[in-house]
């Protein structure tokens, strides 16, 4: 692992964000941060409401430009792309909170997200050629594999908006998934669940890796994190301070300092 | 699993209502109904494109300037070059479309109360330019004496020909009309309509999963264009002319308030909320000055107690039906 880390700059490496540096006016919200994540693992990503997290999730799929740096994924500089188009490359994030498309059902959510594998120009959607319409049908069965696959399948024909917290949760990540991502970035997937729920969620998260997605995680869940990731970065005031394996993420000073030790004043 | 048995009600009651709709002008002798109904129509092409716009979360107070251009547009096709009116027809469409892409590529990057202003602004922007014209447009003279569609034949034999009565262009609008809601239905069933209907609850997340919003914000826009142009071209050769001042603010605002009071929630909302409105201007027309407030009124109770307009009253019924009936009427309907 330690190799890795002092080399990640090489044209293999599969995902990598490089000095990345956001501003927002006099605020520093991401300064000169630097990290890898290898093709199939799981990177935790620390640090407490304000430490730069989700402005670097909005860097990475182009919501936002950064001031500086690059975000480079399999040797392609993909910094300051569309959003659109980073997500056709195969990045994808989540939101925080229940983001969907509210006045759907569930199921219309995720066949509408399922954009990318039958993108045709307009045309084609309104005379349904028959390749449209296969590829309509194969959409059709992938949304319900997804939908089963993480207990939604009996409230599929229910509005989004609808449902209740631990489900809408669940239904983004179906959307994001629908997108067919190499890489998903997870915003605080467990963040206000139940012990239980966070357990279900968790072993979902494992399952989509072993499928073969790479994952990022942001959250705040520290056992959850913990126990989720093969490797953590750790950020703090828009710096990264840390990185390594959670064991010894754990027993860093300045994390314990910065993130760990102020647990306590919750 | 779309078209089955369960749906033949709703087949038998469509027929049944074209079937009404082609046989008014039989029943109807009077020129003046058959007026309005042709009004109907025409204002309803703009609002069904209107609502396509709102659908992907923009508000537009600038639609009557499509109008214009497509009855500038076909007007100038039929008078200067001499082109048949079947040809101006679509291809003024098609102008206000290009107009609508041109315009909407710049103006959809901002979003909410400052494009609906900017719309606005625009829409009169376009209606002065035109007036500025004079070489080409005739100015604040207009353009009049546009020669009536020609006759559609079959196999050399007229059978419809326009003369001054009103029931074939009743038939013409009707088409329209009838060509707009088919359109509509094509793009609601299909994937294209899921990505507009994206658009306007979420475009964040639609960009997420690789929806390039702006492409198809301005498809949008531009097909309520093309919907608008076809109105304006409809509306010059059913006048046999076009004016400036037959273009204004007022007819922006209209569309918008039809396709409120209709409900945007439904391909037929802007229809309902024309006939609704306009069917109310009529009956109300000896109060003449105190219809614009009685308008504003009917407006501002729909909007107060049915928020999704005429087309959620069928919703709000089964609603309370299902209150009303006896245990076991309620599980059924879940089932679908």
């Amino acid at each position: 692992m330690a190799e890795a880390r002092d080399t990640p700059r090489t044209e293999k490496m599969f995902f990598s964000v490089d000095q990345i540096t956001k501003r927002f006016g006099g605020l520093v919200a991401n300064e000169e941060i630097s990290f890898f994540i290898e093709r199939g693992e799981i990177l935790g990503i620390i640090g407490h409401n304000g430490a730069g997290k989700t402005t670097l999730f909005n860097i990475i799929t182009g919501v936002i430009r950064p001031d500086s740096g690059r975000v480079v994924l399999e040797g392609e500089d993909i910094t300051g792309k569309a959003t659109a188009k980073i997500a056709s490359k195969g990045v994808v994030r989540t939101f925080q909170a229940s983001t969907l498309f509210a006045h759907m059902s569930a199921l219309d959510n995720v066949i509408t997200a399922h954009y990318l594998a039958n993108k045709v120009p307009f045309w084609k959607y309104l005379v349904q050629t028959g390749k449209v319409k296969q590829r309509e049908t194969l959409i059709r069965k992938r949304t319900e594999e997804l939908l089963d696959f993480f207990g939604l399948s009996a409230q599929r024909h229910e509005l989004a908006s609808s449902l209740p917290f631990g489900h809408q949760r669940a239904l983004s990540i179906c959307i994001a998934l629908a997108a067919e991502p190499k890489l998903l970035l997870l915003d605080e997937p467990v963040t206000g669940m139940n012990e239980s729920e966070t357990e279900e969620m968790m072993a979902h998260i494992r399952r989509i890796r072993d499928g073969g997605i790479t994952i990022a995680i942001i959250e705040h869940d520290m056992r959850a994190l913990m126990g989720l990731s093969d490797r953590v970065v750790a950020l703090n005031a828009g710096r990264k301070i840390a990185e390594g394996l959670p064991d010894e993420i754990r027993v860093n000073e300045e994390v314990i300092e910065s993130y760990l030790g102020r647990e306590e004043d919750y | 699993m779309k078209t089955s048995w369960r749906n033949f009600p709703v087949w038998i009651l469509k027929i049944l209502g074209l079937c009404c709709l082609a046989g008014l002008p039989l029943v109807i002798e009077n020129q003046y109904v058959l007026h309005v109904l042709i009004n109907i129509f025409l204002v309803t092409l703009p609002a069904v494109g209107l609502r396509l716009i709102l659908i992907t979360g923009n508000m537009s107070f600038g639609q009557v300037a499509f109008v214009a251009i497509g009855a500038y547009t076909s007007t100038l096709l039929v008078v200067k070059l001499g082109l048949s009116t079947w040809v101006a027809l679509p291809m003024a469409g098609f102008v206000s479309a290009v107009f609508g892409a041109a315009i909407g590529w710049p103006a959809l990057r901002i979003r909410g109360t400052y494009f609906a202003i900017l719309t606005l602004c625009m829409g009169q922007a376009v209606i002065k330019y035109i007036e500025n014209l004079p070489a080409l447009t005739g100015g604040s003279d207009g353009i009049f004496g546009i020669p009536r569609p020609g006759a559609i034949e079959i196999l050399g034999h007229p059978i419809i020909v326009f003369t001054s009565a009103k029931e074939n262009y009743y038939y013409l609008a009707l088409a329209l009309f009838l060509f707009s809601m088919l359109l509509m239905s094509r793009i609601e069933r299909s994937r294209l309509g899921r990505i507009f209907h994206a658009l306007g609850q979420h475009d964040s997340l639609a960009k997420s999963v690789g929806i390039p919003a702006l492409r198809y914000k301005v498809l949008a826009f531009s097909i309520g264009c093309f919907l608008s142009g076809l109105g304006g071209a409809f509306y010059a050769h059913y006048f046999r002319g076009v004016h400036p001042e037959n273009f204004t603010v007022w007819d922006s605002i209209y569309y918008v308030v039809y396709t409120i009071v209709g409900g945007v929630g439904s391909i037929w909302g802007p229809f309902l909320g024309a006939s609704a409105m306009l069917g109310f201007f009529e009956v109300s027309r000896s109060l003449t000055k105190l219809q614009p407030i009685l308008y504003a009124v009917v407006f501002i109770v729909v909007i107060l107690f049915l928020p999704e307009g005429l087309v959620s009253i069928k919703d709000r019924l089964l609603h309370a039906a299902k209150r009303l009936a006896p245990i076991g009427g309620g599980g059924k309907n879940d089932n679908g």
